[in-house]
């Protein structure tokens, strides 16, 4: 699903160029569940964006299923991009100013889904999540694992491929993480792709390969001791 | 303290400079245009107020017109014990005045009676007040003529010649007088001696204005009922009654709009109000403005306002710390808009056609009026930040770092759709006018104004002199057409007669035009029925009579008008109906058509007409100019071209259209800058959710509609507010017209995109910015 060549990514500031990415060449496979891991500033949210075409890396290929989208303007990245590609980030990053069922019904919106549709869409999901009364409440009603759930919910809605995650239980107590961790799980057995870049031992377990990562480069890769769900 | 509040406030604008310069900005802009119309409005409001007894003098008046008989002042003064004192104007707009080898031709002069100068205030260089005008053949000058004739010779006692008749003798010199009084003159003649004079026993003679001076304490109505019942007049005693009325002199600037032909060009309290409103709307704007700005500033700070009141600041402490920093930007504000009023002045004055002075701005009642100006803005300036900013509560604050964010939007699109509201009323009421003017312009008069050129003539002789120009002027190739008449468009048909039409008994009062031959084709009047005057027919002089149609309406002609007599009485003769020529727009458009009669009376005729073939304007000028001053070498001619003078007729609605396209054009900058401002904030606190949203899939152009949709619904709601607003304010401006312009929806709509346009181009660039952030970068953003 998705393959990497010599993918480099290089900041400018001012008179400063960093490398936070040195030809990581990097292949996924649908259905796979893949924790990227390495110290803070190695590149793996970088990795992370460039995989969700969020960002464009400067050097090296990036085939999406089959496709070569490392050349992509970003109108055309977000088209591609838009119902197969969601992310969970760290910060829940939810909007404050929609409710819950507002800030899942967000991807269905851009993808042009009917009001009807939407509805049902969003209604299956939250009962799904196990927040459906919840629905109605703003993010900052919610506590940290409500509204990673909420979070996860507006990933899953569009049905997407793959799910790119962002250290999604960095903000949780262990016990709204391993919650999280399982809701992952159970997506990734329904087929989801799932790409996570974590600093935590426990939530790497649940991957299915670990990719350790320092200064842009790819140092180890390891097929993970799977836990099962708790 | 205090300083540490100053420096904590300087440090706050120094960090947000783009808010804190587009804060002082628009308030010193807001302030200079509230302090300029203040001045205007000032002045306007002080006419005629230098006079010590202003509360006591009043002008007679009948319904419309304030034009009286010679005999009227002394009748009502001999018979009312209330009046103390009382003077006659009589206006004279074309003397010829001279002095050894100076000659000028003057255009404001009035004769008057002695009792002017007791009775109004103007300043006397020279002579006594209370005795200048008492004698006959005397004369009081201003400085200015004094200056032109004399130069720096003593001019008391000197003789100057009127019109090459009369010697007068000078007995005062009047200081220049004030450009507030409602009556300006440069020669005052006394009207003494003239008493026995047979015109000045003619009732018929109204052109004369009347001022009296009251006691103390007197009753209007009662005052008003005796003038009307005095001035009945004797031989026709079931009259109606006329209803004369007095009007206050602090009155007769703002207050005459329903006088024709007033001594002077009037202002109206309608346009005092129109540009009081106007300065009150940009001040409001940029106060405005400024609270969005600071607002927008402050939810930035609410952290920073929890922090202190965290480490202890009390509500009273974190209040100061705001009125500081607003007062900080007031002062800076005012103390600019100051500076801009003293520049801008001038040009204020060429546009207003008025000549205030920065030197105004230290008159008592302006600075009260500037204090309360600074007084309004600097209660709301402080208002928001002393009272709702301060009130936050710390806990909240600190925790829900973000979350007020909402509600305040809300408050912000009011203020901005507050605004709008105001844009939009002052832009359609701007194509409004301009519509009108263009309409009054354009309007087919019924004739043709183009390359007709005319000059007043004191006097043209006897007709054979005045046959010899005529054919003088003819000889000329580019001359097509002369003749003369007594009034030409653009003046008032105001000579009255009374015309008996066949088959009736009573006369009929009705507008007379007195012309000379081949004056209805100089003006390519049509002819509906019959024929022009013609000098085939030597008989037309005496005999022949020509109506508008308006005319044969008034008169009640029935059956075929071409053949019926009329018995006319100025001059009094029996006339045929010779000529039936379509209405035209004889009097301004303010005016509804009259029915007018045309007919030959040479010695009424005091204006020449040459009509000229389209070419050089000025050279044509040239040529006629001076063939008349070979046959007239006495006369000061004062060539004008017709479309010119039409033109002229509507110069106040120029000016204040001109004047009003400006604080138009200043409201929407300021409005745009502050909805900038806002923009700027409101999009730059949106920059994560912006950031979310491309993450889950929004394109930069659903960003940017979304953002962009956001600020137009405060413009629709401006829009849906101005539109009543200003079709009631134009609806009313356009009553003083009798022609006039339609209010077309199509004007309201252009308003709206107008400034639709103008709001997206202002929030677009921002949006764009936003829309295309790295959604990387954006979800960085806290």
């Amino acid at each position: 699903m998705i393959q990497t060549v010599n993918l480099t990514k290089r900041f400018k500031t001012d008179d400063i160029e960093t490398t936070a990415l040195n030809n990581v060449s990097l292949t996924v496979r649908k259905g796979e569940f893949i924790a990227i891991m390495g110290p803070s500033g190695c590149g793996k949210s970088t990795l992370l964006n460039i995989l969700g075409m969020l960002d464009s890396p400067s050097d090296g290929t990036y085939l999406f299923d089959g496709t070569d989208v490392s050349k992509f303007k970003e109108s055309k990245r977000t088209q591609y991009r838009k119902g197969n590609i969601q992310f969970v980030f760290q910060s829940f990053n939810l909007i404050e100013g929609l409710n819950v069922f507002d800030n899942v019904e967000l991807p269905l919106i851009y993808l042009k889904k009917s009001g009807a549709e939407r509805k049902q869409m969003v209604t299956d999901i939250l009962e799904r999540m196990k927040i459906g009364h919840r629905k109605n409440h703003f993010p900052q009603q919610l506590s940290g694992g409500q509204q990673q759930r909420v979070a996860i919910a507006r990933a899953v809605v569009p049905g997407p491929q793959l799910i790119l995650a962002d250290e999604p239980t960095g903000n949780l107590d262990s016990k709204n993480g391993i919650e999280v961790m399982n809701l992952l799980s159970d997506l990734n057995r329904q087929g989801t792709t799932i790409v996570m870049v974590t600093h935590s031992q426990r939530d790497a377990t649940f991957a299915h390969r670990i990719i350790n990562l320092f200064d842009g480069q790819i140092v180890s890769e390891e097929i993970a001791q799977r836990q099962q769900a708790l | 303290m205090i300083k540490n509040y100053f420096k904590t406030a300087l440090a706050h604008l120094k960090r947000n400079i783009t808010y804190a310069f587009i804060s002082i900005l628009s308030l010193t802009i807001g302030l200079a245009v509230c302090i300029l119309l203040l001045l205007y409005v000032r002045y306007e409001l002080s006419y005629d107020r230098f006079n010590k007894n202003a509360d006591h003098i009043y002008r007679l008046c009948q319904p419309g017109a304030v034009y009286q008989s010679p005999q009227t002042a002394k009748l009502l003064a001999d018979k009312i014990p209330e009046i103390k004192d009382y003077t006659r104007l009589l206006p004279r707009y074309n003397e010829i005045v001279e002095y050894k080898e100076n000659r000028f031709k003057e255009t404001a002069v009035t004769y008057t009676d002695a009792g002017l100068f007791r009775i109004f205030s103007f300043k006397f260089k020279q002579g006594n007040p209370e005795s200048a005008l008492s004698d006959p053949l005397t004369i009081v000058i201003s400085e200015k003529t004094a200056r032109k004739y004399f130069g720096n010779e003593d001019p008391m006692g000197k003789i100057l010649k009127l019109n090459s008749e009369e010697n007068y003798t000078i007995t005062g010199v009047l200081e220049d007088m004030p450009q507030n009084s409602h009556f300006r003159y440069e020669i005052f003649i006394t009207l003494a001696g003239t008493e026995n004079e047979e015109a000045f026993s003619n009732w018929g003679w109204q052109n004369f204005l009347v001022y009296f001076l009251f006691q103390d304490h007197f009753s209007q109505p009662d005052v008003e009922a005796k003038c009307s019942q005095l001035l009945k007049n004797p031989n026709e005693p079931n009259a109606p009654l006329i209803k004369y009325t007095i009007q206050n002199l602090k009155d007769i600037h703002l207050y005459s709009a329903h006088i024709k032909n007033d001594i002077q060009p009037q202002n109206s309290i309608t346009y005092v109000l129109i540009f009081s409103a106007i300065g009150f709307l940009v001040l409001l704007i940029s106060c405005f403005n400024y609270i969005n700005l600071l607002t927008a500033n402050a939810t930035t700070q609410v952290i920073e306002i929890g922090m202190r009141k965290a480490s202890g600041a009390s509500r009273f402490q974190l209040a100061i710390q705001y009125i500081s920093e607003s007062f900080l930007v007031v002062f800076l504000s005012f103390c600019l808009s100051l500076l801009i009023v003293g520049f801008c002045l001038p040009i204020f004055n060429e546009l207003s056609g008025k000549d205030l002075t920065i030197l105004s701005l230290t008159r008592i009642n302006t600075i009260w009026g500037i204090l309360g100006i600074l007084f309004t803005v600097g209660i709301v300036a402080v208002w928001y930040p002393a009272f709702i900013l301060s009130s936050y509560d710390p806990t909240k604050v600190l925790k829900a770092s973000k979350s007020t964010g909402e509600s305040k939007f809300q408050f912000k699109k009011i203020l901005v759709g507050a605004q709008f509201t105001i844009v939009i009323v002052l832009i359609t009421s701007s194509i409004v006018m301009f519509r009108q003017i263009r309409f009054l312009q354009n309007t087919d008069l019924g004739f043709d104004k183009e390359n007709v050129i005319t000059s007043e003539v004191q006097t043209f002789g006897n007709e054979e002199k005045y046959m010899t120009l005529k054919r003088a002027l003819l000889d000329q190739s580019m001359v097509v057409c002369v003749s003369a008449g007594s009034r030409i468009p653009s003046e008032d048909l105001s000579n009255y007669g009374g015309v008996i039409p066949q088959g009736q008994e009573k006369p009929i009062t009705i507008p007379y035009a007195h012309v000379h031959f081949d004056y209805l084709n100089t003006l390519d009047i049509k002819v509906v029925k019959g024929r022009l005057f013609s000098d085939e027919y030597r008989t037309d002089a005496t005999e022949a009579v020509i109506l508008n149609e308006a005319a044969v309406k008034s008169l009640e002609i029935q059956g075929d008008p071409i053949g019926q007599s009329l018995k006319c009485n100025w001059p009094r003769s029996d006339r045929k109906i010779v000529g039936i020529v379509r209405d035209f727009h004889f009097e301004s458009l303010y005016k509804k058509n009259k029915p007018a009669v045309f007919v030959i009376a040479f010695n009424e005729c005091g204006q020449l007409l040459v009509k000229v073939k389209p070419s050089n304007g000025l050279s044509s000028l040239q040529t006629v100019s001076d063939i008349c001053k070979k046959i007239y070498p006495d006369q000061i001619f004062d060539f004008r071209f017709l479309d010119v003078r039409l033109e002229q007729l509507y110069q106040a609605e120029k000016k204040t259209f001109r004047l009003m396209g400006y604080f138009a054009v200043l409201a929407i900058i300021l409005s745009s800058m502050g909805l900038f401002g806002m923009a700027s904030f409101i999009i730059t606190s949106r920059t994560k959710e912006i950031g979310i949203r491309k993450a889950n899939g929004a394109a930069v152009s659903e960003i940017m509609r979304m953002l962009n949709i956001s600020f137009v619904k405060g413009i629709a709601i401006g829009f849906v507010l101005a539109t009543p607003v200003a079709y009631y304010v134009m609806s009313r401006w356009l009553e003083g017209f009798a022609y006039r312009t339609t209010l077309s929806w199509w004007i309201f709509a252009l308003a709206g995109i107008l400034v639709l346009a103008i709001a997206l181009l202002t929030v677009s660039w921002q949006s764009w910015r936003a829309a295309t952030v790295n959604p990387v970068e954006a979800l960085k953003h806290e």
